[in-house]
């Protein structure tokens, strides 16, 4: 008896990623069970975050945003697809806590809106606290510290303690704590923000977004920015819309959401998918089909309502491409020598 | 295929969970030493009574070597002149650990010599001082000797001695001084001969010999460097025994000469071994071996096996070495039964278990409260990069270290709560002088520090099994723990206090239905502290309910307050149900712990007069009957009922008749309400007083033998010289009578506090009938005990002062008789005081400190509500006035509860603490209720209320809404 034995080589689809490709999502689902109920948060989403650009995601309450930053940030794993970060070129979501935690060390930086600052430490040691963990050498510690606290314009506040700072402060101390771990790479990494800018008023937020940008030159960091607030949107290198858990719109520059008015920049995902903007498919009536035609080098994108359909479904004559007889409309089978028409 | 550039992995520093844990511990200063400190108190309660066990049993030992000077003597039988046998059982003596020297002492008899005439010729019997003959025993023993003597000796000068110098006793110098008219003091130069043969070699005892008959060996030069007399009666005393003498009038008074009392000490060393073996083998004494236990050695080898050791050692020396008479070790039973109370004592830590799990409880609900309130905290650690692993071990660090200063904090508060509980002679009363005593000689068993660590070790393991699992549900991310939503409870209210009912009716129900006795006792005592958790549980639940709902029928007078106050209760089952439960437990055991203490001092101190009988109890061996008009012509005395006694029997049973001036008795003994079962005390006695033959039988013998009142009875009865059967009318039945104890000894459930002293009538029980009566039939007239009715013990001294003088009677008084002299119970009874006043103080300061630490951790969780309050537009006083109002509430209804919580369990308490206890209760427990110090733990516990809850309500009311709402 013959047994063949059948090898499958697993396809590394990141092996083959740009490396200009800091992070990236692949058809991510994200579900919550919470008892009987199930809450799909993440719907099938698939980005990717170059290096030393800062991506911004905006959408409405309840949109994902937050999940889908865990999700990339490997704080929670996403039921279904792929998360790859560069420095480990592999896919994290199969990888255990400790592997995650060791690897999101050096390669990942966190700001969110209350900051997360620890209230009996001051400004410099909070800047510090992650290289500690991290096992940064105090030397080297004291002189990246040092170098932050001064990037961020806070050497003349860094012996105050966090609860004496004021909101602008202590986002950059917070900015400056994601950043401090990241010097190995010299600055190569990537910071995950979650409302960065939630509690500041607009002119500190501005001057803490101008912070990201200096940061993304000087340092060549990548952000990765969840948000509602347009100015945030309007400072980034894209800005990607999510609703509902899906990918709603993405745009190559910093653009003001509302110039689009109804158009929408939208992009292909790795299986050739495109999402449909929510609010636009609103605005035509939500229909459940459409008719697409490319023309004149547009695609031309039309709901499918009445006559359209009928118009479609109009019958044609065809002529055999066998023996050259004519096929009547309607019918399929040559009548001169039985050949079938095939699409 | 490119390159792929890997990044750096950065491992994480596993220096950062200790340095963290001991930067978060100073952080959280306050909460943390809170933890340590309830911590401590569960290290400190089993400690302390092992500490104090084994200082206890140490102190006794210490005590029994200080009294014995030597423990074991060996001397050869008189029969033999070998002593050889002495020496190799000194030697074998020696190879013992437990021996600390071993010396073989001869001595022999010295005459003093001087500027007087030589003496010719001498006979130990003879008149020798009227022959100007000053003779003594020379002992021959060394420095160690004379410092083992030095406990039983009091001196002038010196008790050491180096080669030329003498120590003589007392008496020795007084005789010397009138036989001579020779004054010898300290310096004095003197001169003796010693006599190598005594009177052994001799056919006669007494017979004449002349120096070189008797081996004189003439020592001249000596100087006196002490002088010495013996204080007590000792074995010094016995084993260099003194011969009653007549030296001047043959037929004057004897003397005792040539003992201790009479003797002269030199060294050994300075004598010729020739000398000494002939002073050892043909002196005229016998020569002694004395060992000298080591209590450090025996100390070391196990407390409680000082006594084994001890006597197994004589045990062996006696097998090896039949030839010698090996004595001492005769007060050793005292010794072991004072150890013995000692170990028994290690029980009393289960008084103390709902104090102990208390304390856990508290500390493990404080770290898991400390944990929930880091919640924010650990997540943004997470978000710095902190792995799970690494916080997991900072916390768990904080716990080692937490457990370390608990450790050490408990185990110092039992070095002093362990003398405290040595030295307590009441609730809050301690002896200064036993405490230094505790103090000083500190003794830390092995298996104290083994349980103390473990108890220390106990939060770390919460912490690794429970506590620090729950740092995983913190994400990053997270603002702050938010507190969840609670459902209104759905439970009929009526179950709580239906429940609690239940308990505390079987608890109440319990000691009465089966009488707490030794086993039962220890498993009612777990059965009540499970009780007690259960209750304050229960009544926690109910009183937070009713409080709710007090809160809405004071509407009127709270205002809108109400409404929340009313809906705070309801809903905050997980807030307010183990705060509640902590301050019920906590004021609830201060309340029992405090009525358990004075109700058992209350009751021991009933028993005693009771057993006294009477003010004073003069216990004679045999008085005439006139005597007792004697007493009562002193001053200071109002009455004095005489006691006359014999056996009895009806058929096996042997009791004692105890005769007794009805009238007088009545007025004079102190009795209770249960003494008499067929009716008062001054019905039964004026019928017995009014029946010439009438007598008072036990209730016992009343059942058994079918007899009531009015019914005859044939006893027979011992006289003076034989048995008659004599027909008494029974006048009343008894179950005890005061002065005598339990009428019938089948009706005795444990050793009664009489017993003790021997007030409790003995054999199979007593009856009481006439005094003159049972005189006329016995014709014994003999009074054995006075029941004397006095008006202060300071007014009747010239009593006291005529009995003390006639050895052959002893007073008891209130002032004199106390279970605390007596080494086989004391250590049990102040041990029982010492650990409950422990408790109650440990109690009351927990209870304060569960009140600040839960308030204002209530507070800091609920700092969004409050701020929420003040963005609604309520003022800053509204708040504070709501909060405190709130807090309030809640310490009054755990006061209240445990007030009647408290009350039901100090009665349960007493009865099981007097069921494991060593006396037996005749009388029914007293309870006593010591208002005072109730009234003073409430007033203190509501200050510290007022304090601990505006403090916090202050706090809550400067909640700035601007900077807490931010943030939601």
């Amino acid at each position: 008896m013959v047994t063949t034995t059948q090898t499958t080589e697993e396809l590394d689809i990141f092996g083959e990623m740009p490396d200009d490709i800091v992070a990236s999502l692949h058809n991510c689902y994200k579900i919550y069970k919470t008892n009987e109920l199930e809450v799909v948060a993440l719907s099938g989403i698939s980005l990717q975050i170059l290096e030393g650009k800062i991506m911004a995601v905006v959408g409405p309450s309840g949109s994902g945003k937050t999940t889908l930053i865990n999700v990339l940030g490997g704080i929670t794993k996403a039921t279904v697809g792929k998360v790859y970060w560069a420095n480990l070129r592999k896919d994290i979501t199969r990888l255990s806590e400790r592997v995650l935690t060791e690897a999101r060390r050096s390669f990942m930086g966190f700001v969110f809106q209350i900051n997360n600052l620890l209230p009996h430490l001051n400004a410099w040691q909070n800047v510090e606290l992650a290289a500690r963990i991290a096992g940064v050498p105090r030397s080297v510690r004291k002189e990246r510290v040092d170098k932050l606290i001064k990037i961020v314009g806070l050497e003349e506040r860094k012996r105050n303690k966090a609860t004496t700072l004021s909101g602008g402060e202590r986002s950059r101390v917070a900015i400056a704590s994601a950043l401090v771990n990241l010097f190995d790479h010299e600055g190569k990494g990537l910071v995950l923000c979650d409302e960065p800018t939630g509690d500041l008023d607009p002119e500190t937020g501005e001057r803490i977004l101008d912070l990201f940008r200096e940061l993304n030159e000087s340092l060549g960091t990548s952000f990765f920015i969840v948000t509602h607030s347009q100015q945030v949107a309007s400072k980034a290198d894209v800005t990607v819309e999510i609703r509902d858990g899906v990918i709603s719109g993405f745009h190559q520059t910093g653009i003001d959401l509302d110039t689009l008015d109804t158009t929408r920049i939208l992009r292909l995902d790795d299986k050739y998918r495109l999402p449909m903007p929510m609010e636009l498919l609103e605005l035509a009536g939500n229909p459940k089909e459409f008719k697409i035609t490319y023309r004149d080098n547009k695609f031309i994108l039309e709901p499918q309502v009445g006559d359209i359909v009928d118009s479609i479904r109009v019958r044609k004559a065809r002529t055999c491409r066998v023996c050259g007889s004519d096929i009547p409309a309607g019918k399929y089978i040559c009548p001169n020598c039985g050949s079938q028409v095939t699409v | 295929m490119k390159e792929v550039v890997q990044h750096e992995m950065l491992k994480g520093s596993i220096w950062w969970p200790p340095s963290y844990a001991m930067t978060s511990l100073w952080n959280h200063k306050v909460r943390n030493i809170g933890i340590a400190l309830i911590l401590a108190v569960s290290v400190s309660i089993p400690t302390t009574v092992f500490i104090w066990t084994g200082t206890g049993t140490s102190l006794a030992v210490d005590e029994y070597f200080e009294e014995n000077a030597y423990q074991i003597n060996l001397r050869v039988q008189t029969s033999l002149t070998d002593y050889s046998s002495l020496v190799e059982a000194r030697d074998f003596a020696l190879a013992s650990p437990f021996i600390e020297y071993a010396h073989v002492v001869p001595s022999s008899v010295c005459i003093l010599q001087g500027d007087w005439d030589d003496w010719t010729l001498y006979n130990i019997g003879y008149l020798n001082y009227r022959e100007g003959i000053k003779d003594g025993r020379i002992i021959l023993g060394n420095n160690e000797m004379l410092d083992a003597f030095s406990t039983e000796l009091e001196w002038r000068g010196e008790l050491r001695l180096d080669p030329g110098e003498v120590i003589v006793s007392e008496y020795f110098v007084e005789s010397a001084a009138v036989v001579h008219d020779v004054t010898i003091d300290i310096g004095s130069v003197i001169s003796l001969d010693i006599l190598r043969y005594g009177a052994k070699q001799r056919p006669k005892d007494d017979e004449w010999a002349t120096p070189e008959e008797l081996g004189r060996i003439g020592l001249k030069g000596l100087r006196v460097v002490g002088i010495f007399k013996v204080v007590r009666v000792s074995m010094l005393g016995q084993l260099f025994t003194s011969r009653s003498r007549l030296n001047w009038d043959p037929l004057g008074r004897p003397d005792t000469v040539l003992g201790m009392n009479d003797s002269v000490i030199m060294l050994q060393d300075q004598l010729d071994p020739a000398v000494i073996n002939d002073v050892s083998t043909r002196g005229y004494f016998s020569p002694v071996g004395l060992l000298r236990a080591s209590a450090e050695e025996l100390k070391a080898a196990g407390l409680t096996t000082v006594t084994y050791n001890l006597a197994s050692l004589k045990v062996r020396i006696e097998e090896m070495f039949p030839e010698l008479r090996v004595t001492g070790l005769t007060t050793i039973d005292e010794l072991q039964a004072h150890i013995a109370t000692y170990v028994r004592s290690q029980v009393l830590i289960i008084l103390a278990l709902p104090v102990m799990i208390m304390s856990l409880m508290l500390t493990i609900f404080t770290s898991e409260t400390s944990i929930s309130y880091r919640r924010g905290e650990i997540s943004a650690l997470r978000a710095k990069g902190a792995s799970f692993n690494q916080i997991f071990a900072a916390v768990i660090w904080e716990s080692i270290v937490l457990a370390a200063i608990g450790f050490i904090v408990g185990f110092f508060l039992s070095l002093v709560m362990a003398p405290l509980m040595g030295a307590s002679t009441g609730l809050l009363t301690f002896n200064m002088e036993t405490f230094q005593l505790f103090l000083e000689s500190t003794v830390v068993p092995i298996q104290a520090v083994i349980l103390a660590a473990a108890i220390s070790m106990y939060l770390p393991s919460a912490y690794l099994l429970h506590v620090a699992r729950r740092i995983d549900v913190s994400e990053v991310g997270q603002p702050t723990s938010r507190n969840e939503y609670e459902l209104p409870e759905e439970t009929n209210p009526l179950v709580y206090p239906l429940g609690l009912l239940l308990i505390v009716s079987v608890l109440i129900a319990m000691p009465i239905l089966i009488p707490p006795v030794n086993e039962i006792a220890l498993l009612q005592l777990l059965v009540a502290t499970v009780g007690l958790f259960a209750s304050a549980y229960l009544g926690s639940r109910a009183m937070r309910i009713a409080t709710s709902h007090a809160s809405g029928k004071f509407t009127p007078i709270i205002g809108e307050k109400s409404l929340y106050l009313q809906q705070s209760l309801r809903r905050r089952k997980g807030q307010f149900i183990p705060l509640l439960v902590i301050l019920t437990l906590t004021l609830t055991t201060t309340t029992m712990v405090l009525i358990q203490t004075q109700s058992f001092e209350a009751t021991l101190d009933r028993e005693m007069r009771y057993s006294l009988g009477a003010d004073m109890r003069v216990e004679t061996y045999g008085t005439p009957l006139s005597f007792f008009d004697t007493i009562e012509d002193f001053p200071g005395v109002v009455a004095a009922s005489p006691v006359v006694h014999t056996t009895a029997a009806v058929g096996t049973e042997i009791f004692w008749l105890k005769g007794i001036r009805p009238t007088v008795y009545l007025n004079v003994a102190d009795f209770d309400s249960s003494s008499f079962v067929s009716g008062t005390p001054q019905s039964v006695l004026t019928s017995l007083n009014g029946t010439e033959n009438g007598i008072v039988i036990s209730q016992f013998y009343s059942e058994i033998w079918g007899r009531g009142v009015g019914d005859q009875v044939t006893v027979l009865v011992a006289t003076s010289t034989s048995t008659i059967f004599v027909d008494f009318e029974i006048v009343g039945i008894m179950k005890s009578a005061p002065g005598f104890g339990m009428a019938a000894a089948a009706d005795l459930g444990g050793t009664p506090f009489g017993a003790y002293f021997g007030f409790q009538v003995s054999l199979r029980g007593f009856a009481l009938v006439n005094l003159e009566y049972l005189s006329n039939v016995t014709a014994i007239s003999d009074v054995e005990v006075y029941l004397v009715d006095i008006t202060s013990y300071e007014e009747v001294q010239p009593l006291v002062e005529v009995i003390r003088s006639d050895k052959n009677a002893e007073i008891y008084t209130v002032e004199n008789v106390s279970l605390l002299d007596l080494p086989g119970i004391s250590p049990f009874l102040t041990g029982t005081q010492g650990l409950t006043t422990i408790s109650y103080i440990l109690c009351a300061a927990m209870g304060l400190s569960a009140i600040g630490l839960f308030l204002s951790s209530a507070v800091s969780e609920r700092q969004s509500e409050y701020a929420i309050f003040r963005a609604l537009g309520g003022t800053k006083k509204q708040v504070v006035s709501m909060v405190f109002g709130e807090f309030a509430g809640l310490i009054l209804a755990a006061l209240a509860i445990s007030f009647i919580l408290g009350i039901v369990f100090g009665y349960v308490m007493t009865f099981l603490t007097l069921g494991i206890s060593m006396v037996f209760p005749i009388l029914a427990e007293t309870i006593a209720l010591p208002v005072t110090v109730m009234v003073l733990t409430l007033t203190l516990e509501g200050m510290v209320m007022v304090i601990a809850c505006y403090i916090p309500a202050r706090r809550a009311g400067s909640v700035d809404p601007a900077q807490v709402l931010r943030n939601l």
